[in-house]
C-alpha cells in the first residue's frame, strides 16, 4: 500500500478506520438507547443489531473519504455526543 | 462509480482479505463443520444416542421427585431437566441449582445427576459451581469443534470479541468484493476451467464470492452480532438504558422470572406437561425443561423446543398442574420487533431452520467462505510473482504456500483426526477421561503440522503430503468403526452413522484419486525448496 497508494494520509486512515470507527460504533450503541423512541427492549436491541452496519459504514468512510479529517471529525462528533448522552443518563440516575 | 473509489475498494478488499485470511479460514472452516455438530456429529460421537432414546416421562418425573428429596432445601426450587439428545447432552441430566450459592459457595451452585438414557441407572453425581459443571462437561468431536468455532477456546471475552471482529472483516470483504466484482454478475456462469491454474483460481474466487455473497454478508453480520453483542454491546446498552440499575436490567431480560413460592404442596405434572407439548407441537423436539417452585401450588414449568413450524427455538410456559400458559420466543416474553428479528439471527447463522438440506447448503457455503480468503491471498501472491520485476520471489511464494498449508491444512487435519480418535476413545477410554484427549490431540496435531511447514521443501510436495494424511485419516474412520463400534457402515443399525462413515470413505477415496490424477502434473512442474 506504500507504493502508488490509492489513499492519502494512510497511517491516519488506518488509525481512524481501525480504532476510531470501532470506538465510535461501540459508544454509539449505548448512546442511542437514550433517544430512540421505542419500547425498552427495542431501544436496547435495535442499536445492537445495527452495530455491524454502523461500523461497516464508518470503516468504509474512513478509507473512501477524500480528506482524512472528514471522517475523523464526523466520528469524534458522534462519539463525544453519544458519550455525553450516556453520561447524562447515568448521572441523571445518581442525582 | 469513480475509478479512484473502485481502486480504493479493491485495495481495501485485498488488504483486509490478506490480513485476515488464515484466521477467517480457521473460523469459517470450523463453522462449516459446526453446522452439523448438533445433533448429527454429536449423535455419531455418542453410542448411547445411536439407538435414538425416547425417555419415559413417568420415570423422569419419578427421578426428579426422588432426587429433590435428597438435595438440600436451597436446591429444590430451580430444577433443569436435559433430555438425552444430540443437541445438549447425551445423558439424561437433572440439575438442582441454587442461584445464590450455599454455605460452601458464594456463586450459583448445583447438584447434578446424570443417568443412562436406556436403563436410567445413575452414572454420575456432581456438586459444585454451576459454571464449572458446564465448562467441564464431557466433550465429543461435535461439541469441541462447535465451541472452538465460537471462541477459539480462548474463552470470554477475548475469544468472542476475536470471532466478532472477524465477522466484521468478513462483512467488509463481502461488501467490497461485491462492488468491485459487480460486472461479473453478467458472467455468473463463466468458468475458464481449461485455462491456466491462475485463471481458473481467479474465476473460481470471483464466482464463489458472487454466488455466495448474500450468505457471506449474513454470516458476517450475524457472526459479528453473536461475538460482540453479549460481551460488550448488550451490557453497555442495557447499563445506560437502565441508568446503571443491574437488578432492573436482569429483571427485564430474564426469560424465566422466578415465581413466588406459596409453600402449599401441589405435585408438578411434568409428564402431562411434556405430553401436552408434544400434542401441541408434534414436529418440534423438546430439548429441556426448567421447573420452578417444583411441587408448589405456584410452580411454573418452561419447555424449550426446537423445530416444527417456527424458524427459531421456542419456550413453552406451563403451570405446575399442566395448564398451558403461552408459547414465546426462546429469549423470553420480551415485547417488540427486535426480539423477533433476533430470533431469526441465530438460525440464520447456524443453518438449523430447514432440515438437513439447508444444513448441507450451509456447510457447502461455509466451506466456500473458508476457501475465499485463501484463494484471494493466492491470487494476490501469484500476481506479484509474475512480470519482469516481481515483488515476491519464487522462494517467498513457496514459503507463503507452506505457511497456508501448514496453518489452514493443519486445522483441517486436526479436525479430521478427532473422528477416528472419538471411535478409539469410545471403545477404550472411560467417558469422563475423554476431555483429556480431544483438546491435546487437536492442538498438538495442528501444531505438529505447522512445524512440518517449517521444513524447507517444495510447497507442491507439502500439499501432496497434506492430501495423503487427509486421505489416511478419512479412510480410517469406517474400518475403525467396524472394528470397535457397535453400529457401523456394514450393519447399518443407525443410518446417520453409516452416512457419516460412508462420507469419510468417499472423501478419502476422492483425495486419493486427486493425488493419483495430479501425480504426473506435479512431477512436470519446477520444484524448488527454500
Amino acid at each position: 500500500m506504500q507504493r502508488h497508494s490509492a489513499f492519502s494520509a494512510i497511517r491516519r486512515r488506518h488509525l481512524v478506520a481501525c480504532v476510531l470507527a470501532l470506538l465510535t460504533a461501540v459508544v454509539m450503541i449505548p448512546g442511542m438507547t437514550t433517544y430512540l423512541p421505542f419500547n425498552v427492549s427495542d431501544r436496547i436491541l435495535l442499536p445492537i443489531m445495527l452495530f455491524p452496519l454502523l461500523w461497516l459504514a464508518l470503516f468504509l468512510y474512513a478509507y473512501l473519504a477524500e480528506r482524512v479529517w472528514h471522517p475523523t471529525v464526523l466520528m469524534l462528533v458522534l462519539m463525544v455526543s453519544h458519550a455525553g448522552l450516556c453520561y447524562q443518563a447515568l448521572s441523571g440516575a445518581s442525582a | 462509480m469513480k475509478s479512484v473509489t473502485l481502486k480504493k475498494l479493491f485495495t481495501l478488499h485485498s488488504w483486509v482479505g490478506i490480513l485476515t485470511a488464515i484466521l477467517l479460514f480457521i473460523i469459517a472452516f470450523t463453522g462449516a463443520v459446526a453446522v452439523l455438530a448438533r445433533p448429527e456429529i454429536k449423535i455419531w460421537s455418542n453410542e448411547q444416542l445411536h439407538t435414538a432414546p425416547t425417555v419415559d416421562m413417568d420415570v423422569v418425573s419419578q427421578l426428579v421427585n426422588q432426587y429433590q428429596q435428597q438435595v438440600p432445601e436451597a436446591f429444590r426450587d430451580n430444577i433443569h431437566v436435559y433430555f438425552p439428545s444430540g443437541h445438549q447432552t447425551h445423558l439424561l441430566t437433572l440439575i438442582y441449582e441454587s442461584h445464590d450459592g450455599d454455605e460452601q459457595y458464594d456463586t450459583a451452585v448445583a447438584h447434578v445427576y446424570q443417568f443412562s438414557p436406556d436403563t436410567y441407572t445413575r452414572l454420575q453425581h456432581y456438586y459444585g459451581p454451576t459454571k464449572t459443571f458446564y465448562e467441564n462437561r464431557k466433550q465429543d468431536v461435535g461439541s469441541f469443534i462447535g465451541e472452538f468455532h465460537a471462541d477459539l477456546h480462548l474463552g470470554e471475552p477475548l475469544g468472542l470479541i476475536l470471532t466478532g471482529v472477524m465477522g466484521l472483516t468478513l462483512l467488509v470483504s463481502a461488501v467490497t468484493g461485491l462492488v468491485i466484482h459487480r460486472r461479473y454478475f453478467r458472467e455468473l456462469f463463466t468458468f475458464r476451467r481449461k485455462k491456466s491454474r491462475d485463471v481458473w483460481v481467479t474465476d473460481a474466487h470471483k464466482l464463489v464470492g458472487l454466488w455466495g455473497s448474500l450468505f457471506h454478508i449474513v454470516i458476517g453480520f450475524t457472526g459479528a452480532f453473536l461475538g460482540l453483542a453479549t460481551v460488550i454491546l448488550l451490557p453497555a446498552a442495557a447499563f445506560v438504558s437502565f441508568n446503571g440499575d443491574q437488578d432492573k436490567l436482569i429483571e427485564a431480560f430474564t426469560a424465566m422470572p422466578e415465581p413466588v413460592i406459596s409453600q402449599t404442596y401441589e405435585p408438578t405434572q411434568l409428564s402431562q406437561i411434556v405430553h401436552d407439548a408434544e400434542g401441541r407441537y408434534p414436529d418440534a423436539r423438546i430439548l429441556n425443561a426448567t421447573l420452578m417452585a417444583h411441587n408448589d401450588a405456584n410452580a411454573v414449568v418452561y419447555l424449550r423446543t426446537q423445530g416444527g413450524t417456527t424458524v427459531g427455538s421456542k419456550l413453552l410456559k406451563y403451570k405446575g398442574d399442566a395448564t398451558f400458559i403461552k408459547a414465546m420466543s426462546s429469549l423470553g416474553d420480551i415485547p417488540g420487533v427486535s426480539v423477533k428479528v433476533l430470533d431469526l439471527l441465530f438460525p440464520l447463522h447456524f443453518g438449523n431452520f430447514g432440515g438437513i438440506f439447508i444444513k448441507l447448503l450451509w456447510v457447502t457455503l461455509g466451506l466456500a467462505t473458508a476457501v475465499l480468503p485463501i484463494s484471494g491471498t493466492m491470487m494476490w501472491l501469484s500476481k506479484r510473482t509474475r512480470g519482469q520485476t516481481p515483488s515476491v520471489s519464487r522462494c517467498a511464494y513457496g514459503r507463503w504456500n507452506r505457511l497456508i498449508i501448514g496453518t489452514c491444512g493443519g486445522l483441517v487435519l486436526a479436525c479430521c483426526a478427532l473422528f477416528p480418535l472419538q471411535i478409539v476413545l469410545n471403545a477404550l477410554v472411560p467417558p469422563q477421561a475423554h476431555n483429556g484427549f480431544i483438546g491435546p490431540v487437536f492442538f498438538y496435531g495442528w501444531l505438529l503440522w505447522c512445524a512440518v511447514a517449517l521444513i524447507p521443501q517444495p510447497h507442491r510436495r507439502f500439499w501432496r503430503q497434506f492430501c495423503a494424511v487427509l486421505a489416511l485419516l478419512c479412510l480410517s474412520v469406517a474400518p475403525l468403526h467396524i472394528a470397535l463400534g457397535s453400529s457401523h457402515l456394514l450393519n447399518g443399525t443407525r443410518l446417520l452413522v453409516s452416512v457419516f462413515d460412508g462420507a469419510f470413505l468417499a472423501i478419502g477415496f476422492a483425495v486419493l484419486l486427486y493425488l493419483r490424477y495430479n501425480r504426473g502434473a506435479a512431477n512436470n512442474k519446477e520444484v524448488t525448496s527454500c
